[in-house]
């Protein structure tokens, strides 16, 4: 298996999630989304605690895997900054738009709850991240909540993460079922650790 | 519901609601659920969801709440249509404050803004 590389990139942090997010979630996207298709447990409870007639956003909607958790008694919007997840959700019948995290467009105070899941941790500094979910506190209304997944510090499985180092590139390898290779080379995204 | 909504869009100016043009829009059917109705009422942007509306072609709304929206099933017919059953295929919104224009393409409407706008 590949292992995850310590984030030791020099360069800006928007060249670096342009090379290292957006440009390989553009590849990746439609192998990125056939992985993700089960809704988790805490995430599916929490959508469906919300009161009916509710508006939500889930920002760094992906495939639009939480989009259709709920329907018919409330509306959620998602938000991606990939194109190419966005026109899965489409393709999937939800709304969604292509929008950045750091600079969503909607209003002050317009949702009742917000989902933002594995999404924080691919900005690639600690003021970014707080950026971000600024942005999505600001779109709450009063009393409104957010539901914030990111991955853990702390990390027990497989993969090899150093305890010195916080930031990683974790790899993403697509298999090529046509061709004779059994790889493709293996793309990568930033990751907190 | 896209765009058909009173959902704004922000850009550096704050400006809402976006100016809707250039569009091709289709109505699909959906399933009308009352109760979702009348709890959105108090969310909408009347003045925003009905000039769009009047933009897109779409007659059916009237240009003020009626007092006995959430029992006036005609009323709510005609919202069930357009925050629902109205999509935007293709279009433009433009922003009346700093004239950009966030484009709508198949579908999906892009909101990402140049680098010195932001």
């Amino acid at each position: 298996m590949v292992d995850p590389i310590p984030d030791k990139v020099e360069l800006s942090s928007e060249e670096k999630e342009s090379i290292y997010v957006h440009k390989v979630y553009d590849q990746i996207a439609k192998h990125f989304s056939n992985t993700r298709y089960n809704p988790w447990p805490v995430i599916k409870k929490y959508l469906e605690d919300q009161e009916p007639g509710c508006i939500g956003a889930d920002i760094g909607c992906g495939n639009g895997k939480y989009l259709g958790v709920r329907s018919g008694d409330m509306f959620v919007i998602g938000s991606d900054r990939s194109p190419a997840l966005v026109e899965i959700c489409n393709e999937r019948g939800f709304e969604s738009m292509t929008a950045d995290n750091l600079n969503l467009p909607y209003r002050d105070n317009v949702f009742d709850f917000a989902i933002s899941i594995a999404v924080i941790h691919h900005f690639s500094t600690e003021s970014r991240r707080v950026a971000a979910i600024k942005e999505i506190l600001r779109t709450l209304r009063k009393g409104g909540t957010a539901l914030i997944y990111v991955w853990a510090l702390e990390q027990d499985g497989k993969r090899k993460f150093e305890a010195d180092h916080q930031d990683y590139l974790v790899p993403w390898v697509t298999k090529s079922s046509k061709k004779d290779s059994p790889n493709d080379e293996p793309n990568q995204k930033t990751y907190q650790r | 519901m896209l765009q058909c909504h009173a959902k704004g869009c922000d850009d550096p100016a704050k400006n809402f609601p976006l100016e809707i043009s250039d569009f091709t829009k289709e109505e699909i059917e959906a399933e009308k659920n009352k109760d979702f109705l009348v709890r959105m009422l108090p969310k909408l942007e009347w003045n925003a969801l009905y000039t769009t509306a009047v933009k897109l072609g779409i007659t059916g709304l009237p240009e003020t709440l009626p007092s006995d929206a959430e029992t006036n099933d005609e009323f709510l017919s005609a919202l069930h249509t357009v925050l629902l059953e109205v999509h935007i295929k293709e279009g433009k919104m433009t922003c009346n404050g700093c004239n950009h224009v966030y484009p709508i393409k198949d579908g999906v409407p892009n909101m990402l803004l140049a680098e010195h706008e932001i």
